[in-house]
């Protein structure tokens, strides 16, 4: 029975995020097709030269055909080629050398962010009104106010340009060590806002009637925090992770303009500055599908830890 | 009564907790005593305090609830000895690993959110078996079964191995009643067990409660503020209102010749007892808080009978009979002769009328 | 208990009088607003974080019209100027050290267009709260007309409201904002329009929320059972119960709309030259922080104070409206 629930409700999750993908595969090809200046403004070409490179390229063809084109090829991992940024190099090629360093960066500031943000969100909730409590909260409301990019010029002042610990600015010779301060940077505004997020959730679980219930049958405080309290409080947690991953992908054009970090981010700023359709739109679209790919997995991970919803949904 | 009968005795309990516009005293001076194997139920309007009161047995508390005074002495029985813990003094460890549970157990109002949504009901009692006994997996397993047998449900293997929210609330209540009862606790506290579920799920489950109580000998503090509830299950009745006791006494006595004004009301306003053809009475007005220090009696402003003097001192308990007290000035020798309303008079005849028949 | 006889008064076993039952029987009852008020101000920091926005809004809107310098008057001989501020260059601080003297005074000094960084940070701000007047507004007039339509009329309505909603909040922001910039060109009037498109989703949500909720109410059903009108209905019956959501929404509305413009100027896509906004001057600064650091030092304290403000006087009117949140 369980295992029937279980697989329609991944089927339908999984159709809903194919949807979604094809609504902003559309959205973004129509999008860039309404963009003022063409990619070869700068160059003086003539009419009839500009004319060749636009067949070439296939931009004089009907609005639906290139669509169907692009999808065609999207789908079989074809993203196109820039016109200006490298010219002729494949987008699929340039996302490939800047995506691992920024998903890199992104994890690590996601897990180190969620992490700490629940424990603090967490002890506090546990000893509230505490000093650890007060101490939390004020981290929580810094870190919601404080920009990264503020951040990331704090950290780089003090333990780069002061102290010297980390490099100031990305180098490959020191990969790992490049990525500390970004990751630290990048993962505050998600510390803050789990932790704040967190805790609110845990106090309001631990009112809960079936806390008082569980607390009733003389268990300890240690089983009913860790069986009861939070897998409760865990549930809500999780659906905010996913707009929280999105507020992490624009933190990471910041962050690695900020750190001069040869990432996607960085890649997508000058793409949009010099008007590089195809980057752009490559681009946007591995941000979509990251985003997709993280909604689809926090709804799974959602039905996988609330049995109501892995069975109830059915009934609507 | 003598020492031994008593199993739970609450003395002049006194709680109050910060609010908004000052301190609220939600308990003043509480006294109730439990008799072993007896079911006594507090009756009284939301806001009286009686939950609070429970709760403190329990020792659920809010973080700005504050205990004032007073103690809740627990008789517990080992071996044939009685030994007297004030459950006040007791450190949290020793209440969650000797008392709750396994002495002392609880059944919540609400069915609906009293189990973890996201447990088996299967293991939501296993914890409670496991919290108190050393036992095999499998022995607890079978016990659960003779748990789920004694509150009457049916097919066992589905419902332990169903969440929550695939049960009906008659059902669910049935759950808490079995986890409640899984250790072989000496007292157990009801705290509106029947109000939020229909009304034939409710004389269901009182009777489950009633047939568990008999054949376990169980004490039982039964809290609602129904008094047709009250009069089916009950031994002893507490009538209590802003935090105070304001009449208590057995069944009969408050059933059949009750004397505090707001027990005239309460019964006047219960609709089981409503059956003549006559408008139902309400008590006017709603309990006020007790904010600060409070003078007099506090139910005399919806008082129709209230006398001068219950505006500036509290009445003190006046007997009535052995077992049967009341706090009210109407009692006192000097007080005009007040009598019970006259439509409360009939209903009263009538019900003892019936009562004879049959 | 004994009672002694003697402290009874005469009149002590009559009946009481009604007129006394009723004087006494006046519960106290604290009106809504004054339990706003009165929660709100026993939070220090809230106060204290509403002074600090009254300040800035003070400074953003006079520091321009008495200095004698312009936010975007250029002058080649004194750039890089360290700030200087009469008396306190007396003590050794914001003395104005610096290889091209000046006799003038420069508070916040100016940056390597010689340009006043005090003017300029007060100009930075105006922008910085016309964008938070502006998240307000569009909160109010999208958001919660939207949230009230779909919520009220339910159905097949709310249904289609839905679902456009769902489309816009699928895309992430950032995409559609940085989208939006390439298509319309950097500058106010694009971040305008991001904010149209998406800034509204959060409030109508909630709003929605709370219109279904309140409208199965029986005061609700009751003055629609006795014929009033949908629109007296929506406006007496239903908006009072919103104030609150409002109120709170709108105000965490506003720092993540300030946010929004510092971190796009920040990324080079904000109001284009010579118009100053905090988070291009943080930018501009940005590649000689370490030489002069007092270039992106004030911005940035403004930039986070103003967000810091925001986020705390949010979070107690927030405690002040809804006190169960933290009461529990």
């Amino acid at each position: 029975m369980e295992v029937i629930h279980m697989i329609r409700y991944i089927g339908k999750r999984t159709i809903l995020s194919l949807i979604t993908l094809f609504i902003i595969l559309f959205i973004l090809f129509l999008m860039l097709n309404f963009m003022p200046g063409s990619p070869f403004n700068d160059t003086k070409m003539s009419h009839e030269q500009l004319k060749i490179l636009y067949h070439e390229y296939g931009l004089d063809r009907p609005l639906a055909e290139r669509f169907l084109i692009y999808v065609k090829q999207m789908l079989t991992g074809n993203l196109g080629v820039s016109y200006s940024l490298q010219t002729n190099a494949t987008v699929t090629n340039m996302i490939s050398h800047t995506l691992p360093i920024s998903v890199q960066i992104g994890l690590q500031a996601s897990v180190v962010g969620s992490l700490i943000g629940i424990v603090l969100g967490f002890v506090a909730a546990l000893r509230k009104n505490s000093f650890f409590d007060s101490m939390a909260t004020g981290i929580s409301i810094l870190g919601v106010s404080v920009p990264s990019f503020v951040l990331a010029l704090c950290f780089s002042y003090i333990f780069s340009y002061k102290y010297n610990l980390f490099p100031l600015l990305y180098s490959s010779s020191e990969a790992f060590r490049s990525t500390i301060l970004p990751t630290l940077s990048l993962c505050f505004f998600t510390l803050a806002s789990i932790a704040r997020y967190s805790r609110s959730e845990m106090i309001e679980v631990m009112e809960k009637d079936y806390i008082r219930l569980a607390d009733a049958k003389g268990i300890t405080r240690f089983q009913l925090v860790c069986r009861h309290i939070i897998r409760n409080a865990m549930i809500p947690i999780i659906t905010v992770l996913a707009p929280l991953t999105v507020d992490l992908m624009a933190g990471s054009l910041v962050i690695e303009k900020a750190f001069s970090i040869p990432g996607m981010g960085s890649l997508y700023i000058n793409a949009i500055q010099a008007n590089d359709y195809n980057v752009v739109i490559g681009i946007s679209f591995i941000y979509s599908l990251m985003f997709i790919g993280t909604m689809f997995f926090v709804d799974l991970l959602y039905g996988l830890i609330d049995p109501r919803i892995r069975i109830a949904k059915r009934g609507k | 009564m003598t020492h031994e009968d008593i199993i739970l005795s609450i003395n002049n309990l006194a709680i109050s907790f910060k609010s908004f516009s000052g301190r609220v005293r939600a308990l003043r001076g509480v006294t109730i005593d439990v008799v072993r194997g007896k079911t006594i139920a507090i009756v009284g309007e939301s806001g009286s305090g009686k939950s609070v009161t429970v709760k403190t047995i329990m020792r659920i508390l809010s973080k700005n609830e504050k205990i004032e005074s007073g103690s809740i002495v627990f008789n517990n029985k080992r071996d044939n000895e009685i030994v007297p813990i004030d459950l006040l003094k007791l450190s949290n460890k020793h209440m969650q690993r000797e008392i709750k549970g396994k002495k002392i157990a609880m059944i919540f109002q609400d069915p609906m959110t009293s189990l973890d949504p996201t447990m088996k009901i299967g293991k939501q009692i296993l914890e409670a078996i496991f919290a108190h006994k050393k036992i095999k997996l499998k022995a607890a397993v079978e016990q659960v079964h003779q748990l789920l047998e004694t509150v009457g449900i049916k097919n066992i293997k589905a419902v332990m191995n169903a969440y929550p929210y695939q049960l009906s609330g008659g059902m669910r209540q049935r759950i808490v009643i079995a986890i409640a009862i899984s250790c072989e606790p000496d007292l157990l506290i009801c705290d509106e067990p029947t109000t939020a579920l229909d009304v034939t799920i409710q004389s269901k489950i009182l009777d489950l409660i009633k047939k568990i109580q008999k054949a376990r000998n169980l004490s039982v503090i039964f809290i609602t503020h129904d008094l047709g509830v009250v009069s089916r299950i009950a031994d002893q009745v507490y009538v209590m209102y802003a935090g105070k006791i304001v009449e208590y006494g057995t069944c009969n006595d408050i059933f059949y010749d009750p004397r505090h004004p707001y027990t005239w009301g309460l019964l006047e306003s219960t609709p089981d007892m409503a059956y003549l053809q006559e408008r139902l009475a309400s008590i006017p007005g709603t309990p006020k808080r007790m904010i600060g220090d409070v003078k007099g009696d506090q139910f005399a402003e919806r008082n129709r009978y209230a006398l001068n003097i219950d505006f500036r001192m509290e009445p003190p308990f006046f007997k009535v009979n052995d077992h049967h007290f009341a706090a009210t000035w109407l009692l006192h020798p000097k007080a005009p002769q007040i009598r019970i309303p006259e439509s409360l008079r009939k209903r009263i005849d009538l019900m003892k009328e019936e009562n004879r028949n049959g | 208990m004994l009672i002694q006889n003697d402290s009874l008064l005469d009149n002590d076993f009559q009946l009481a009088n009604k007129q006394r039952m009723e004087l006494s029987s006046n519960n106290k009852h604290i009106p809504y607003i004054k339990r706003v008020w009165s929660g709100f101000i026993s939070n220090k920091w809230a106060v204290a974080s509403f002074v600090v926005i009254l300040l800035i809004v003070l400074f953003a809107l006079f520091a321009p019209i008495f200095s004698p310098y312009s936010s975007t008057g250029v002058r080649p001989d004194e750039t890089n100027l360290s700030p200087r501020i009469p008396l306190l260059e007396k003590i050794g601080i914001f003395n104005g050290y610096s290889d091209a003297v000046s006799t003038r005074y420069h508070y916040f000094g100016t940056d390597n267009l010689g340009r006043d960084i005090w003017v300029r940070c007060a100009t930075g701000t105006r922008l910085s709260l016309y964008i938070a007047c502006l998240a307000m507004l569009i909160d109010l007039l999208i958001g919660v007309i939207y949230g009230m339509i779909s919520g009220y009329y339910g159905g097949r309505v709310d249904l289609a409201m839905q679902r456009i909603t769902e489309v816009l909040s699928i895309v992430p922001t950032i995409i559609v904002v940085t989208l939006l910039l390439v298509v319309l060109k950097p500058g106010l009037s694009s971040i305008i329009v991001a904010m149209i498109l998406t800034g509204w989703i959060n409030m109508s949500r909630i709003i929605r929320a709370q219109v279904l909720k309140i409208k199965e109410q029986e005061f609700v059903m009751a003055a629609y059972t006795i014929g009033e009108s949908t629109v007296t209905i929506i406006l007496k019956e239903i908006l009072p119960n919103l104030i609150g959501p409002i109120i709170t929404t709108f105000m965490f509305s506003i720092p993540s709309a300030i946010f929004l413009e510092a971190f796009l100027a920040f990324i080079g896509l904000g109001v284009p030259e010579p118009y100053a906004s905090l988070g291009s001057m943080i930018n501009d600064g940005f590649s000689s922080a370490m030489s002069y650091p007092f270039m992106i030092f004030f911005p940035i304290i403004l930039l986070v104070l103003l967000m810091l403000s925001f986020n705390l006087f949010a979070d107690g009117l927030r405690d002040a409206i809804d006190p169960e949140i933290n009461e529990k």
